[in-house]
């Protein structure tokens, strides 16, 4: 806009103008700072915006966002904490989806896409979001619960546009076997379905003939009670798909079948990325080697295969960028990937064995390998039961653009076990070196001295996760008086306390929400929290002792802490073992 | 693939209400406040450095919800572990009054009431749950398992996971004996 004058002429175009300029404006962030340049833009803002994220469901209250962005159509919304993924947090904790979708129902019969995460979705929430909006088309829910196939039924009667249906490891009860049915005849607008986590039988003659008459679906996830033949007559009828996640991938041996998968797999040309491999058998994965070459993406997390037959499979897939697998891929297997896979930038492994009875011999060694072989490394999440500083260090040195870095370590303090020293060097080794850093997990033997070097270093984290670490309530408040960024903490089982919490109050209001649990935090630091910070909810689980909270003394030890920022005030739907003070 | 696609981990919160330039002039001066007043209310704040030296040692033992696996990951690891043993479980169960046992296939039954009602019908019995026992008449039978250390126990004492660690073999005894 250059000088004050073509300010001046900036502002006087009309609202159309600056709304279109504004639609290539997409993230919310930038979002965000464009409403916050004056009132003028700040109402055209509002009004055109079309995709709002809200990281909290008791952040704000549904009626406050729709009044503000009345032209919304796509809402995605994040209910519990991210520790309820790991069993952290009461089942009955809360994330009740029924407020919002009632809300969007009244003010907001346009909306086509609505995605939840860790939310509870009644059948009645389904029912109500095939009833209201008229040209819905995208539903994806992620780690929820409450629901019933009898639900997906209503969404699949009613929803006559819908083009993704994406359920991702939700919980769901199976009381309506048939509710494929419920797409109509019609219905041929699917381009993503995702089933996987689906726990009964699906009607295979049903979801033949869906696939067969949704021409453009591209994306298929199925759950493991779709055996290996019919995958067969799947593949032959969408021979389209990109993104494919197999049922059940073995069989009574049959030869006939080894030749027809292949030869069907052969004619996905499509083909970018693979999952599901329940329960598969080394025989049957040279069926997909005439695809490997096109992926990108390939999900063995739920193949227990054996390194050899892995290693065969992967590094056929020279193009692969994102792969998941278990850690009987071993150290081995992961040097072939480091040679073969050279665009990988997401790695996951994850544990056979978690308890640690069979022995794997996946170490810190994997690692290396691929940070070294793999240039484009940018995300890794690593189960693994020994790791040292040097590899760490190493890894810092080869992926300094990693932006997301998870390791665990499976016992809790477990420190280098060369040197028996804690794995404060390397850690803070990863911090300094990879600046781009926006997620970080640490585990292992740790001292404050890891905390100090997060702090001073990790300027973007945004979420951290720290469980068994640290020595004094110092830790805590090197990361909270530093790390810039800082959205997300979660903490479990480390010797922090009120201290550092109180002095730095007000850094939690920058953030969207601090978990703590098993720590050193009194009742009292919390209802001093509370009072000094009226805008944080300060919320007190306690599943053991029931009773009235009032009546605790001020040096009670708090069990489970969730404080998050909020605009809302408090919520009224806690269960009995959750307080807000 | 990953649910970290989908939703998009770097966005906040689109209400923009929380601009945190706003809190940037009030951080230094709430955190001198909110010292002050730590020190005033007197929390208990000293003696958690006791506390601390024991943190370690208290948990050595493996804890709750570790290793941070997800809830479907974890599930699909349980069903391997039960494939992984022998696909079946055969323990022998004895009726008080017949000489001869019959085989019964634990992995085959769904816990406890499952295996009530399994037994139950092997008998034409009428087995009493454990927590129901002194409310009997001498026509009810009570389930009891000998384990591994050669002890007999009512069945129903411990988790059913531990149960199929222990059980040895099974014992229909009437009620009114135990």
């Amino acid at each position: 806009m250059g000088g004050g004058g073509g300010w001046v002429a900036a502002a006087m175009f009309p609202d159309e103008v600056w709304e279109y300029v504004f639609s290539f404006v997409e993230g919310d962030v930038e979002r965000n700072a464009i409403s916050l340049v004056c009132r003028g833009w700040h109402r055209i803002e509002r009004r055109c915006r079309r995709r709002i994220f809200v990281g909290n469901c008791y952040a704000v209250s549904p009626q406050t966002v729709l009044r503000r962005f009345p032209e919304v159509r796509a809402v995605t919304i994040k209910g519990k904490p991210h520790f309820a993924d790991f069993n952290l947090v009461p089942s009955d904790w809360g994330g009740g989806a029924s407020v919002w979708v009632e809300a969007l129902a009244e003010a907001c019969p346009q909306l086509e896409e609505l995605r939840l995460k860790r939310m509870v979705v009644t059948d009645d929430c389904l029912e109500l979001i095939g009833r209201s909006f008229r040209n819905f088309k995208v539903l994806s829910l992620t780690s929820c619960e409450g629901f019933s196939t009898a639900g997906l039924a209503s969404v699949a009667n009613n929803c006559r546009n819908l083009r993704e249906l994406d359920l991702q490891e939700n919980v769901i009860e199976d009381n309506c076997s048939n509710w494929l049915s419920h797409f109509p005849e019609s219905f041929t607008s699917l381009i993503s379905l995702n089933i996987a986590c689906l726990d009964g039988d699906v009607n295979l003659f049903l979801l033949e003939r869906l696939v067969s008459r949704c021409s453009n679906l591209k994306t298929l996830r199925l759950n493991h009670s779709v055996p290996l033949d019919r995958l067969v007559s799947i593949l032959l009828k969408a021979p389209q798909l990109i993104d494919l996640g197999t049922g059940r991938f073995s069989a009574d041996s049959r030869p006939e079948l080894l030749a027809k998968l292949e030869s069907s797999f052969a004619g996905c040309r499509n083909l970018k990325s693979l999952s599901g491999f329940y329960e598969a058998v080394p025989a049957y994965l040279p069926t997909i080697f005439s695809v490997c070459d096109g992926l990108s993406s390939l999900n063995l997390s739920y193949a227990t295969i054996q390194s050899a037959e892995l290693t065969k499979l992967i590094t056929r897939c020279k193009n692969l960028q994102r792969l998941w697998v278990m850690d009987l891929i071993e150290d081995t297997g992961l040097e072939a990937v480091a040679s073969s896979c050279k665009l990988l930038r997401e790695l996951r492994v994850f544990p056979f064995d978690p308890y640690g009875a069979e022995h794997v011999s996946l170490t810190e060694r994997g690692l290396v390998s691929v940070s070294a072989g793999c240039p484009m490394l940018r995300s890794v999440l690593y189960f693994c039961q020994q790791m040292t500083n040097a590899a760490l260090i190493m890894v810092a040195m080869n992926s300094p653009n990693l932006t997301c870095f998870r390791l665990c370590i499976m016992e809790p303090h477990t420190p280098d076990y060369l040197t028996s020293q804690p794995l404060d060097a390397g850690f803070s080794a990863i911090v300094e070196s990879c600046k781009e850093l926006r997620r970080l997990s640490l585990s292992g033997h740790l001292t404050d001295r890891v905390f100090k070097s997060i702090g001073t270093h990790a300027d973007q984290v945004k979420m951290l996760s720290v469980a068994f670490a640290g020595d004094t309530d110092a830790g805590l408040h090197y990361i909270l008086s530093g790390c810039k960024s800082l959205k997300k903490l979660e903490i479990r089982d480390c010797p922090f306390g009120d201290k550092a919490l109180l002095a730095n109050a007000a850094k939690l209001e920058t953030m969207r929400s601090l978990w703590m649990s098993s720590c050193y935090v009194s009742l009292g630091a919390c209802r001093l929290l509370a009072q000094r910070m009226p805008r944080l909810n300060v919320e007190v689980i306690d599943e053991q002792r029931g009773g009235q909270l009032a009546s605790r003394p001020d040096d009670c030890r708090v069990e489970k802490l969730y404080i998050y920022r909020t605009v809302a005030g408090r919520r009224s739907d806690m269960p009995a073992c959750v307080w807000t003070l | 693939m990953g649910t970290e696609t989908k939703a998009p981990s770097s966005s906040s919160d689109s209400s923009s209400s929380h601009p945190s330039a706003l809190f940037t002039t009030a951080l230094s001066k709430d955190r001198e406040e909110d010292k002050i007043t730590e020190l005033r209310l007197g929390l208990n704040i000293s003696n958690s450095t006791s506390l601390q030296k024991n943190f370690h040692t208290a948990r050595e033992h493996q804890p709750a919800n570790w290793p941070p696996i997800k809830h479907f990951m974890s599930n699909a690891m349980k069903e391997r572990k039960k494939c992984q043993k022998n696909s079946t479980f055969f323990i022998k169960v004895y009726m008080e009054g017949i000489p001869i046992g019959r085989k019964i296939d634990l992995y085959t039954v769904d816990g406890y009431s499952g295996l009530r009602e399994k037994i139950s019908n092997m008998f034409a019995a009428l087995i009493l749950s454990s927590d129901l026992v002194g409310i009997i008449s001498e026509k009810h039978y009570v389930l009891t398992y000998e384990d591994n250390e050669g002890d007999w126990m009512m069945v129903g004492d411990v988790p059913w996971d531990d149960f199929l660690i222990t059980v040895k073999r099974l014992k229909v005894a009437s009620a009114e004996k135990c």
